[in-house]
């Protein structure tokens, strides 16, 4: 066999990471994962501090990086899926977006080389987070019939309601959790599993010397994917905050 | 009686190490037939939605950024079916 | 019996669940999530959308001030051009006015000339004729007085006054 050398490396190898401070502790044992997601929430607290320097009336240095940051997001997630009401939600949205940019980028950068969002952890969390977001803000802005209008939808025929009732639970308070955080996850897992196997491959092609010359195509492949994955961090981060905002949206306002 | 009693443990190894071959293979085959079934809708689902989305940006050039994050978030909801057979997959094959 | 020992071990010992998550990823996903969210809510965003208000409305009320300034000097210069044009009309009136007073005047100077003249010539005529009949009748009585010396002296005789008269007037008449 030609690929003899190809082994994939067993799974828990690829996205496990041993525990480095707090080894001990079932609760806040510290592994890489916990870095990436610390960094998460370093990087932007850093960038917004230093931009909030100066008056700026003429935006410079961190200040272009933070305002770029909000205008987009204010452009084209909270105007574009909730409207002009949707500004309070802002910070919820912005921390969302460089959150889970920041958890997968880390895909893609050296020594880190995991995304941390393809573990379930913080996909789990932050669909939760916005779970319960958008049910309150219904329920807030709505009243407790909110509930009942998502589940009674109006202008169906009286006996259908025995169909449509169970199916628009189960779409919006179950499934909708589930699928938000699984495919932020699923996307990265993936993202982070087709990268592995380019690298296995790259080796173990490099170590062959008869095939060094697949290695152009194997390597000019995994520096393709390498790209596509940025591509992938950044719309993945875009996709989780509009779903949240259109959730948002939904629940402000019911009727539309 | 302590050769016997060996051959014995070996003999039953040998059973459990084929059933469990052969549960792997299973798993192997069922996680590769769930992520192969789980990509053709979504496949055909997700080209023709960004087929749609070119034709409006080429019609209505000047709509083309509603369009786009509107073609985002249907690739968002088309692909979520593809994502859990990756997950089957995942679990078939991992676990 | 050592490879049977290892196989138990492994088969009781649950291989990782990959989709499952682990409990410490989760709390620290937790903490470090929400304590950005509300750094992000009271610290780190208000000064930056703050700043980005204030610009736009600076940029606002600048070009709001611009535009202002612009209507401003167009109605001045409306005005401008309206009171040109009310002073270059005041003009041409005052000018044609004046224009037509001067007419009026010289008019009237010119009546009053060509009266004064008129008078003047008049009044020279009149002396002129008043001259003429003065001389014709001093000239008359010179004339009789000379011709009755000169025919006294040819008839020498001197002729009654009557007749002397009736003889010059039959003279005068013969020329």
């Amino acid at each position: 066999m030609i690929f003899g050398a190809v082994e994939f490396p067993p799974i828990e190898n690829v996205i496990e990471w041993p525990a480095f401070l707090f080894k001990d502790s079932d609760y806040f044992a510290f592994n890489k994962i916990g870095l990436i997601y610390g960094l998460g929430f370093l990087i932007p607290t850093v960038i917004f501090l230093l931009a909030a320097r100066g008056d700026g009336l003429v935006p410079r240095g961190f200040r272009t990086v933070a305002e770029g940051i909000v205008e987009f997001i204010d452009t084209q997630i909270v105007q574009a899926a909730i409207g002009p009401d949707g500004r309070r939600y802002m910070p919820l949205l912005t921390s969302l977006f460089l959150f889970i940019f920041l958890g997968n980028i880390t895909e893609v950068i050296p020594f880190f080389q995991m995304p941390g969002n393809a573990r379930m952890a913080a996909p789990l969390v932050l669909a939760l987070i916005v779970y319960a977001t958008w049910i309150s803000v219904g329920v807030k802005h709505n009243g407790i019939g909110y509930i009942k209008e998502v589940l009674v939808p109006p202008g169906v025929p009286k006996p259908l309601y025995i169909l449509v009732t169970p199916i628009e639970f189960l779409s919006n308070f179950l499934i909708r959790p589930f699928s938000h955080a699984v495919r932020l996850f699923a996307n990265m897992l993936a993202g982070h599993i087709l990268l592995v196997t380019f690298s296995v491959l790259c080796i173990a092609v490099f170590s062959a010397s008869a095939l060094i010359v697949v290695e152009i195509g194997t390597f000019s492949g995994l520096l393709a994917f390498t790209a596509f994955e940025v591509g992938v961090s950044l719309i993945q981060a875009f996709v989780f905050t509009i779903l949240t905002a259109v959730y948002i949206g939904m629940a402000l306002h019911p009727s539309h | 009686m302590s050769t016997l009693s060996q051959v014995a443990a070996l003999a039953a190894e040998a059973t459990d190490t084929a059933a469990d071959d052969l549960k792997n293979a299973n798993a192997a085959t069922g996680a590769g037939f769930a992520y192969g079934l789980a990509a053709i809708g979504p496949g055909i689902g997700i080209g023709y939605l960004v087929g749609q989305a070119v034709q409006a940006m080429a019609r209505q050039p000047e709509s083309a950024g509603q369009v786009q994050t509107t073609m985002f978030l249907g690739i968002a909801f088309t692909e979520a079916l593809a994502l859990i057979g990756f997950v089957v997959f995942i679990l078939l094959k991992f676990v | 019996m050592n490879l049977m020992l290892v196989l138990a071990a492994e088969s009781t010992e649950d291989p990782p669940n990959p989709v499952i998550p682990e409990v410490n990823e989760i709390v620290w996903a937790a903490i470090f999530f929400i304590a950005l969210w509300m750094l992000m809510k009271y610290v780190l965003l208000p000064p930056i959308q703050r700043a980005m208000e204030n610009r736009s409305s600076t940029i606002q009320g600048d070009r709001d001030a611009a535009d202002a300034a612009t209507s401003a000097l167009g109605s001045t210069r409306r005005d401008y051009e309206a009171s040109l044009a009310a002073a270059r009309s005041e003009a041409s009136d005052i000018i044609a006015a004046a224009r037509g007073r001067a007419d009026e005047q010289r008019a009237a100077k010119q009546a009053e000339a060509d009266a004064e003249i008129a008078e003047l010539r008049r009044s020279a005529q009149a002396e002129i004729d008043e001259a003429r009949a003065s001389a014709l009748r001093g000239m008359r009585g010179d004339v009789a007085s000379l011709a009755v010396g000169a025919a006294g002296v040819v008839l020498g005789r001197e002729l009654d006054a009557g007749s002397q008269q009736s003889v010059i007037d039959q003279a005068l008449a013969a020329d």
